[in-house]
């Protein structure tokens, strides 16, 4: 099969389903008028679906069961208490778009915070307190995927003219809340932010969401200085200026040494999240910048330190952070695979490629798995809706 | 109740306080969604009580609901959502990262070989049973079967796949042509097995 067959076939289903814009619908109509295999894979795949509906017409239809089953679900409503509907719409609506960006951004601190305290990197290691918003397991449920949803963002228009049907706005916050048992009204519906819209959160509550990273409170041990992620850094990759070396913090960390400052050739953009690798002119460091903060680490290429970032990675990233994170932790996990490939590649070292496949693999595991946000959409909300 | 009433019209009544207005959307989706919802959990009994926890969700959020959009697809994210959450910690102890297969278009090519199969589509399709493809649904990843279920079945489009499963667009794309190949690969080793025992 030629790389021309390849990437007809990945497309064919996108075809079949008419999801393809015109320019590309006519490379593949022209293709396939030329190639036999490419349409018996279109045929072989028309014949899936043909046969997925034909069986489900099929179906065994129990109406009586269906019957009790609605009857069941309408007497259960019957027992549910009055929701609590009181406030106008618009406001709620207003709130809603605010305790959005909120979240998003709190979750986002803390999937940066998360990667630095465990590279231990003090992008401004000056505040004195010691808190850094880390996010550690729910008690006793996972996150539904729900991400959130804004309505001032209308969903793209389909080349048919429809609309892209809605996604629900807050009732994420239910599906948030876990599966059953269910709460009672003033529960279930997740605290709004108790100051209004523009005032800075100070502490990071998110114990009424109980799915949510609760604020932790991190004292290193061996008295380094932690930082506060929640603020927006610049990018700190200058070429004009000599690099400033920060020491890593005593107490055995790993991370020989963490440049806050770095002459390196221009970042390779990864992705339009922001998610960038630089890689050092002489190829010996790398730095990875995490979106949104853009704090810049700089990462040797020291295997022992490519090893414990990727161990944290391995280890830390599944279980333990907010769902609104993992799309940047996927990249990130990406990232490293790509580290570890390219050190591969150089040494020819089997263990990096297995390295490299466990990152990849666990990146793909953190999108499938995980509550995936749609940054693109938030940022756009975020510019258009407040 | 609620017949021929528009399901806009029927959340504005609930939320003015006339409950018996969301029993007419109860009874408008109740089956669809927990047709849809088994085909998904491939569990009639945990379809029941998903499609009942959806309808809660749903009418506990319903102020919350844009009135200029849709219900359906709202109700339906609602209890998709609550069926792929339901799967994967039913599934957590056995899922991991080393069981799951990359989930790369590469492997996905070599799956059930079924480009290699040149006998005639119609072969292998005549000869297969509701119960063959109830067998291969079952061995798709419960996000691939959704992803299928909501295009082949439900007939949404990809963007509107793309927010009820909460997954970039493209991986929609992805997904959904894994899913039919290894579907595929599925029902052209049926087809043969089925063939050979004749």
């Amino acid at each position: 099969m030629s790389s021309r067959c390849e990437s007809v076939i990945e497309r064919l289903g996108a075809y079949i389903d008419g999801e393809l814009d015109a320019a590309e619908r006519s490379v593949i109509d022209a293709h396939l008028a030329t190639c036999e295999e490419c349409r018996r894979a279109r045929e072989a795949l028309t014949a899936v679906d043909r046969a997925l509906r034909r069986s489900i017409a099929e179906e065994p239809i129990d109406s009586a069961r269906e019957e009790a089953s609605l009857a069941r679900t309408l007497e259960r409503l019957r027992e549910e208490p009055e929701p609590a509907w009181e406030r106008p719409r618009s406001v709620r609506a207003r709130r809603a778009r605010w305790n959005l960006s909120w979240r998003w951004a709190v979750g986002m601190a803390a999937a940066t915070a998360a990667l630095l305290l465990a590279l231990r990197i003090a992008p401004t290691p000056t505040a004195p307190e010691q808190r850094v918003a880390r996010p550690i397991p729910s008690a006793q449920q996972e996150p539904i995927p729900a991400p959130p949803m804004d309505r001032a963002v209308k969903a793209p228009e389909t080349e048919g003219g429809t609309r892209a049907e809605p996604a629900p706005t807050l009732a994420q916050d239910h599906l948030a809340e876990g599966a059953p048992p269910p709460q009672p009204p003033a529960a279930s519906v997740p605290a709004e932010p108790a100051e209004p819209p523009g005032t800075e959160p100070e502490a990071l509550d998110l114990t009424a969401e109980t799915q949510e990273p609760r604020e932790l409170e991190v004292r290193a041990a061996d008295g380094d200085e932690a930082s506060r992620f929640d603020e927006p850094q610049e990018p700190v990759v200058r070429s004009d200026e000599p690099p400033v070396e920060i020491e890593a913090p005593a107490g055995g960390s790993e991370w020989g040494r963490i440049t806050s400052n770095y002459k390196a050739a221009p970042p390779r953009e990864l992705d339009e999240k922001g998610l960038t690798l630089g890689v050092a002119p002489d190829d010996s460091d790398w730095y990875l910048t995490v979106a949104p903060t853009e704090t810049t680490a700089v990462l040797s290429t020291r295997r022992s330190q490519l090893e414990a970032f990727s161990d944290f990675m391995e280890r830390y990233t599944m279980e333990k952070t907010p769902r609104e994170a993992r799309p940047d932790l996927a990249r990130s996990a990406r990232a490293l695979g790509d580290l570890w490939e390219s050190i591969g590649r150089r040494e020819a070292s089997p263990s990096s490629f297995e390295r490299a496949t466990r990152l990849y693999r666990l990146a793909m595991e953190l999108d499938r798995s995980a509550a995936q946000v749609d940054s693109v959409r938030l940022r756009r909300a975020r510019a258009g809706g407040n | 109740m609620g017949e021929g009433v528009e399901d806009a019209e029927l959340i504005r009544r609930t939320i003015a306080g006339d409950r018996n207005a969301f029993e007419g959307l109860v009874r408008r989706y109740h089956s669809d969604l927990q047709r849809a919802l088994r085909r998904i959990t491939r569990s009639l009994e945990d379809a029941e009580d998903l499609t009942q926890e959806a309808f809660l969700r749903a009418y506990r959020a319903l102020d919350r609901f844009d009135l200029e959009r849709p219900f359906r697809p709202w109700l339906w994210t609602i209890g998709i959502r609550l069926a792929l959450h339901a799967i994967s910690r039913k599934d957590r102890k056995h899922a991991r990262l080393d069981s799951g297969d990359p989930e790369d278009a590469q492997s996905a090519r070599h799956e059930g070989g079924w480009l290699a199969d040149r006998r005639p589509i119609e072969e292998i399709e005549e000869r297969l049973t509701r119960i063959d493809l109830e067998k291969a649904l079952e061995a798709l990843d419960p996000d691939q079967r959704a992803a299928l279920i909501l295009r082949v079945v439900e007939e949404r489009s990809y963007d509107e796949i793309s927010e009820i499963l909460g997954i970039p667009k493209g991986t929609v794309m992805s997904r959904l042509f894994r899913a039919r190949l290894r579907l595929r690969g599925r029902l052209s080793q049926d087809g043969s097995r089925r063939r050979a025992g004749e």
